[in-house]
């Protein structure tokens, strides 16, 4: 690349540079901001003057968190649905990929036909909430798992990518009688290991995030998802069951305990995001050459 | 198809061919089980409620079930074309759709071509790395976000506007300014995710272009227009299609998360409608035909624009 010096260039540059740091700091700061309202005390969340930086610094909203029963328990069903989903969903998506890119296969077109109606079409939000209301799915975890495990786009991809594979490796494989599944798990699955890493990725992320299932379906506060029961701290102020000073106020105020449950959802994506990141972009940028 | 094709080749030996049939039709069935399981669940939850969808052209009643309810005819749908407060919802929807399109979809444009001016690699990498971020956080977490950092008592941008004597902001109740906030909401959270597409193209220009362009005394401005926009309008235009087609449909859940009783009046959209009036007051028949008319608008729209995209450009979905 060739680099230039003339003035307007250099003016340019210089705010060029001022805007992608400004920008940078609008999404870490109120971040930070969150994270140090979770850590300060009560007084100093009713006097509202916190900053980047906590003010009388405690840990009591993450312990309160930390003991509330109906928290830990969307804690745990939020993990639950999310390793079931996503290794569901990924596991058919790659199962129906497999049986569409084979050579024998008879009835490829029909089926495919048949998946991709349902990418352009649907019967909406009413419908659907009917159908699982009548099949009695209504507040069971069936409501959260069942109606979004496929994903056409994951089964095509998948399928372009098998089609692509050299057609020598799975003959020498069936020469030596390995049976459909075998050949799947040992020889076309570690061939498309990084799409599918990138895969279980995006629906564990997916997950995690999830809420309006439970909204819609589940009535029972010991089903509800971490997300559900965030939106319900965000809104009330405050957990189902916390302790109650003798004036029956909160101990915690409500600012720490909204913005400790926040940090604490987002813990786990954070955690991972710098590992994984790569896989992201991968998918990203698969996803829209081939979806 | 292959199959057939295969099936007329000449086989090796011809003793071998009863005991390749079995084993072919043995591997038919494993892979009928193998995609059994999509089938059948697309089927139930993806084309029973399609046949559901009749509900709208009925008065549905719980008692009675999808089947057995009264045919009613276009009823529904001459009820809410004829309602106010239909109107004014279908009004926010294009409202919202159309800032989103000159804001929201330029965003990620602009993002691409500023960021692609960057050469200094750790701050370009760290820069990125910070934009992605709040793609994966939920729309609970960032309303959350949203309605701490912008609060008028405890915010912390009210404080900083105040150093500068403004008096505080009610961002989130004001109805004047709540759409600007959905918008720029959904820019905060995706545009850097959205540029990576964008990234990928320019990163797929030819270098050479440039430096035949500089011989010619093009500026690096001049550049940006006659070398690198017409390399990503490809893609622009793709991704523009599929936009237009779903200028009816807003995401569900920025604003029936952002959205608060004060300005519902400026933000209700046909999703949070057809939620809050189906769901909430089980309307369901109603907001069917609501979905219903949103969905075929929406598909017109995608083929039109398809239509028109390839007239203009030559480039379409299919």
């Amino acid at each position: 690349m060739i680099a230039y010096k003339t003035p307007s260039r250099i003016i340019f540059q210089t705010l060029n540079y001022t805007f992608f740091i400004v920008f940078s700091i609008s999404i870490l700061v109120p971040f930070i901001n969150a994270l140090a309202i979770s850590l300060s005390g009560y007084h100093a969340a009713v006097a509202g003057k916190i900053g980047l930086w906590p003010v009388d610094f405690q840990l009591a909203a993450y312990k309160e968190l930390a003991v509330n029963k109906t928290f830990f328990r969307s804690f745990l069903n939020t993990v639950g649905l999310t390793v079931v989903n996503t290794i569901l969903s990924v596991t058919i998506s790659l199962c129906s990929a497999y049986a569409l890119a084979h050579k024998y296969f008879i009835g490829r077109g029909v089926v495919f036909t048949y998946l991709l109606i349902t990418m352009f079409f649907s019967g909406g939000l009413i419908p659907t909430y009917l159908l699982i209301m009548e099949l009695g799915l209504g507040n069971t975890y069936w409501a959260l798992i069942l109606p979004g495990l496929i994903h056409p786009t994951y089964i095509i991809i998948y399928k372009n990518m098998i089609d692509r594979l050299p057609k020598e490796l799975m003959e020498s494989a069936e020469v030596d009688g390995a049976g459909e599944f075998s050949l799947l798990f040992r020889i076309v699955l570690p061939m498309v290991l990084p799409m599918t890493m990138a895969f279980v990725i995006f629906s564990a992320v997916a997950y995690w995030n999830e809420w309006f299932g439970v909204l819609l379906y589940i009535r029972d506060k010991s089903m509800w998802t971490l997300q559900f029961q965030l939106r319900e701290i965000l809104s009330r102020g405050a957990l189902e069951d916390q302790q109650l000073n003798p004036f029956g106020e909160t101990i915690i105020h409500p600012e720490n305990i909204k913005m400790a449950a926040l940090m604490l959802t987002i813990l786990p994506i954070i955690i991972i995001y710098p590992f994984v990141q790569k896989y992201f972009i991968h998918g990203q940028f698969v996803g829209a050459v081939k979806g | 198809m292959n199959e057939a094709a295969s099936v007329t080749q000449p086989e090796p030996a011809l003793n071998t061919r009863p005991k390749k049939r079995k084993v072919r039709i043995k591997t038919l069935i494993s892979l009928y089980i193998l995609i059994s399981p999509m089938v059948i669940l697309l089927f139930i939850f993806k084309y029973i409620p399609m046949y559901g969808v009749i509900i709208a052209f009925k008065d549905f009643s719980v008692y009675k079930g999808i089947l057995n309810s009264d045919w009613v005819g276009f009823k529904h749908f001459e009820y809410f074309l004829t309602d106010d407060k239909f109107w004014q919802v279908m009004r926010n929807t294009l409202i919202i759709n159309c800032y989103d399109i000159i804001f929201g979809f330029t965003a990620p444009i602009v993002f691409a071509l500023l960021a692609n001016e960057i050469y200094q690699k750790t701050f370009k990498r760290v820069m990125q790395t910070i934009s992605y971020l709040p793609h994966f956080l939920s729309w609970i977490v960032v309303s959350g976000i949203f309605y701490q950092f912008l609060s008028p008592e405890t915010g912390m941008f009210n404080r900083f506007l105040g150093l500068f004597g403004f008096e505080p902001i009610y961002f989130m109740t004001e109805p004047s300014i709540f759409r600007g906030i959905l918008v720029f909401a959904d820019i905060w959270k995706n545009v850097g995710w959205s540029a990576i597409l964008y990234f990928a193209v320019i990163a797929g220009i030819d270098s050479h272009l440039y430096d035949a362009a500089w011989i010619d005394g093009a500026g690096r401005l001049r550049q940006v227009f006659v070398i690198t926009l017409p390399h990503m309008m490809p893609m622009i235009t793709l991704l523009f299609l599929l936009r237009l087609a779903s200028i009816f449909g807003i995401g569900f859940e920025r604003v029936f998360l952002m959205q608060n009783p004060l300005v519902y009046d400026v933000s209700d959209v046909i999703s949070t409608y057809v939620y809050r009036v189906g769901l909430e007051q089980a309307q369901y028949s109603l907001t069917t035909a609501i979905g219903l008319m949103e969905s075929l608008l929406g598909f017109i729209l995608l083929i039109s624009s398809n239509w028109l995209s390839k007239r203009i450009s030559g480039m379409g979905l299919y």
